[in-house]
């Protein structure tokens, strides 16, 4: 692809759509991520958000709809649009009996780095994340902590274009927190790298975020700045936990039409003698 | 992610058809092969019934091996592993029961598939001899026992064992036992030369057979009482042992309330250590961290290996020179799968000990020298099958909870199932190598015979490992942690019919070349061979190569519609 032909936006999903039998966990979301962005994905417990991240990482594949990264159709050229990924999941699941070492060789690897290239990154990155005195230990020794510092490093290795991240924080103690968010912000703005991540801390999404998207039971709700969702809740000069939990408010109407609706009991108003809830449907 | 075992609830349903019609279809095969041996040592007089005696004796005792040695790994695991135990040692369960429990949950684990597969042998002998139908319902009521006495001493050996040795690898204390207990009755069985009574010619003298035959297979073991219980209601002829009536039935019951009466004092002694060791310090685990610690600097430290991958230069990393060095270093860390080498070793053993003796049948033109080359094949064959079963089936599986790394790494799924067939093959190929080899050799086959032998057998390995591979793919079983488990599913079940088609096919659309080429070669007569026959070898030859590429795609087709 030429430079002419770049395409505005790094990540482009449309309508994208995942069913588990009558069950929808995504529904028919349309989203654009800018190049260089830390991009956060908020919402409830179960609104589709780590479904939504892991179809963009290619571990599920839709039902519906498309993904193209960086100009890559996912379900056609599959291997071109995950070398410009990287992804690190909420629970750190990796080869315990592999070494620190063993398993950054093993991504470099996967994603055919140039030996000179890994001989260099390997101890940065493990200096980075303060691991480099365990690099000739077993991964089954180490902490949760250590852990998901280590997929933070393999994740980093082959410097993606795009570094996907599902609960960025969970293991970590609070001086893997700072790191962890001052690492993203250079990585966005020194790197030109964009970060896709999904969280439940919410302080983490209001410090580093350029732009935000909430998704409700499979659908997205609201996007924008911090601050034109503030305007779209009317939380004028609320923290972005008012905001959040203004935008995902719902009465127990509301709530049973949309979970009614969700498992494929589309006649939901027929069930609860209700209207289905009144979000925006998706389309962004 | 990923579902884990079944499909869908659909594929459930064709589950259990397929496997109740697969083991129908086994278990009438089973039952005419065992007709058909019987029937034709009935027609031997004056020794028929004497020969029918032994057979059935020997065939009490193998079971009896098989089941000491499935019911002592399984006690281990029902009493003493079991995730379940966890929640149900802190519940307010009384210990009979729970004791009650666990022992029948082990009985019928470890009991059901000699039970299955072993009644066809003992009906067949009914019918060929024309036995009364009190037979049929004695022998019911003698495999009742006859399964329990195992059970009975499973438990309290592994109540021992967990008691008294210091428990650190109970897994391999259990299959330690149960491979001594397996071994003791190998030489029992082995001494009794089963082989010479497929040929009587080997014999020299009438007397001779008939002092054989007529001799206790062994005394003071259950299968013994076992037979000497139905041997009388077979052929309708004296009176039922008393004595052995009374041995076979008390000390299942014996061995159960002795045994739970220990479990009310010492199982709970047991359990915790059993707990411990998971955790615990020993020689054992002492040698197993100084191994890892070996073997993960054992091409030098991190920054020697940094050097060497720096000399790479511009050129990449390979993804399935990494993919192999993975598979390779978490299967050799991983100590449950290094008591599995001692079952390999043990089939090495058992296989060319067997094989000798073979020799004897070949000799006296029951196989013959053909014969023997073939049989030796399909029976290498089927250690190729049952072993890359057991080590290349589970691949797939044993990714667990990472195999996530995989499917968002960019590489085929193709490429990642080449690269676990190409890394764990090798063991198989050498092992097949050697078997094949040393059978052949050990029976003085010729160098061209030998040769032929090992290029179908290699072949047979190249297909059926890639088979064992795909098929594991087919059948995943991402959240079960014990490989060997994943080795005895239904899935496994298909591959090894499966795969022994495919060698079957192979040694038999060869047939027709190796046989002419092995005559040849000795400057005797052969046959005459034409270009249909060289077309059926070349065509057998590829079929395994087919037969990879096949499943390597199938396999990864069906872990992509899983996603």
């Amino acid at each position: 692809m030429t430079h002419a032909e770049k395409p505005r936006s790094i990540v482009v999903l449309d309508n994208l759509e995942k069913k588990y039998g009558k069950f929808t966990a995504v529904d028919k979301i349309s989203l654009e991520v800018p190049y260089g962005m830390v991009f956060g994905v908020l919402g409830p417990n179960g609104a589709g958000k780590t479904t939504t991240l892991r179809m963009i990482t290619g571990l599920l594949r839709p039902t519906a709809g498309s993904i193209i990264i960086d100009g890559h159709d996912l379900a056609k050229d599959d291997v071109a649009a995950k070398r410009l990924t990287g992804f690190i999941p909420d629970r750190p699941y990796v080869y315990d009996k592999l070494t620190a070492f063993e398993y950054l060789r093993f991504v470099s690897g996967l994603y055919q780095i140039p030996g000179k290239e890994a001989a260099e990154r390997i101890p940065e990155l493990l200096a980075t994340f303060e691991l480099s005195e365990w690099g000739d230990s077993l991964i089954e020794s180490f902490s949760h902590g250590m852990k998901q510092r280590l997929v933070f490093a393999g994740a980093l290795l082959p410097k993606p274009k795009l570094l996907v991240v599902d609960e960025p924080m969970v293991g970590l103690d609070p001086k893997g927190h700072r790191l962890i968010k001052a690492l993203f912000r250079r990585l966005a703005d020194e790197h030109d790298m964009t970060i896709l991540l999904s969280t439940h801390t919410l302080e983490v999404a209001e410090d580093i975020c350029d732009q935000l998207i909430i998704i409700n039971h499979g659908r997205i709700i609201a996007r924008g700045t911090l601050n034109e969702l503030r305007i779209e809740s009317g939380e004028g000069n609320g923290s972005l936990e008012a905001v959040f939990l203004r935008l995902t408010e719902e009465n127990v109407d509301e709530r049973r039409a949309a979970v009614a609706e969700r498992f494929g009991q589309g006649d939901g108003p027929s069930i609860f003698e209700e209207a289905p809830p009144t979000d925006t449907g998706g389309q962004v | 992610m990923l579902k884990g075992s079944l499909r869908s609830s659909e594929e459930g349903r064709h589950r259990a058809p397929a496997f109740a019609g697969l083991s129908l279809l086994f278990w009438f095969l089973l039952y005419r092969a065992s007709l058909r041996v019987v029937e034709e040592a009935m027609k031997l007089d004056p020794v028929g019934e004497l020969l029918v005696q032994k057979l059935l004796s020997i065939t009490f005792l193998v079971f009896l091996g098989l089941l000491v040695f499935s019911n002592i790994v399984t006690a281990f695991s029902t009493f003493y592993l079991a995730d379940d135990m966890e929640f149900l040692v802190t519940r307010p369960i009384p210990k009979d029961a729970l004791f009650t429990s666990r022992f029948v949950e082990s009985l019928l684990q470890s009991s059901w598939v000699v039970l299955l597969f072993g009644m066809p042998i003992f009906v067949a002998a009914g019918v060929g001899v024309g036995a009364p139908p009190w037979f049929y319902v004695l022998l019911i009521a003698v495999m009742i026992p006859f399964v329990a006495i195992p059970t009975g001493i499973a438990t309290l050996l592994a109540l021992f064992v967990t008691n008294i040795l210091a428990a650190d690898r109970t897994r391999d204390a259990a299959l330690f036992f149960g491979l001594v207990a397996f071994s003791v009755l190998f030489v029992v069985v082995r001494a009794l030369q089963p082989e010479r009574l497929l040929n009587p010619d080997s014999f020299d003298s009438i007397g001779e057979m008939l002092r054989m035959l007529s001799a206790p297979t062994t005394a003071y073991l259950p299968s013994d009482w076992a037979i000497n219980v139905v041997i009388p209601a077979l052929f309708s002829s004296g009176a039922v042992d008393k004595w052995s009536i009374a041995l076979l039935f008390l000390t299942p019951l014996a061995l159960f309330f002795v045994s739970a009466w220990l479990h009310r004092g010492y199982y709970m002694r047991g359990y915790s250590k059993a707990q411990e060791g998971r955790h615990g310090r020993s020689v054992l685990t002492a040698f197993r961290d100084w191994l890892f610690k070996r073997t993960t600097t054992v091409r030098g430290s991190m920054d020697k290996n940094l050097a060497q991958i720096a000399a790479h230069g511009e050129r990449s990393i390979s993804t399935l020179g990494q993919l192999v060095r993975k598979d390779l270093s978490v299967f050799l860390r991983d100590a449950s799968q290094w008591s599995q080498l001692l079952v390999v070793v043990a089939i090495m053993v058992i296989y060319l000990v067997n094989f000798k003796y073979f020799e004897i049948a070949a000799n006296e033109n029951l196989l013959g020298d053909v014969g023997l080359f073939s049989f030796n094949l399909a029976a290498c064959g089927f250690v190729v099958v049952a072993l890359s079963g057991r080590f290349l089936f589970p691949a797939v599986s044993v990714e667990g909870r990472s195999f996530w790394m995989i499917l968002q790494a960019p590489i085929s799924l193709e490429r990642f199932l080449v690269g676990k067939w190409l890394g764990m093959m090798g063991p198989i190929v050498i092992i097949g190598q050697f078997i094949i080899w040393s059978s052949n050799l050990l029976v003085g086959q010729s160098l061209a015979n030998c040769l032929m032998a090992s290029l179908i057998t290699l072949v047979n390995t190249v297909g059926v490992a890639a088979m064992a591979v795909g098929f594991g793919a087919v059948y995943p079983q991402f959240h079960n942690p014990n490989a060997a488990k994943i080795a005895s599913s239904f899935g496994a079940v298909i591959y090894m019919i499966l795969g022994m088609f495919v060698v079957l096919a192979v040694i038999m659309s060869t047939f027709h070349v190796s046989t002419y080429l092995g005559h040849i070669y000795v400057g005797a007569s052969a046959r005459p061979i034409y270009a249909k026959h060289i077309l059926v070898t070349l065509t057998g030859l590829a079929l395994p190569f087919l037969v990879a590429t096949a499943t390597i795609r199938m396999g990864a087709a069906s872990l992509r519609s899983r996603l």
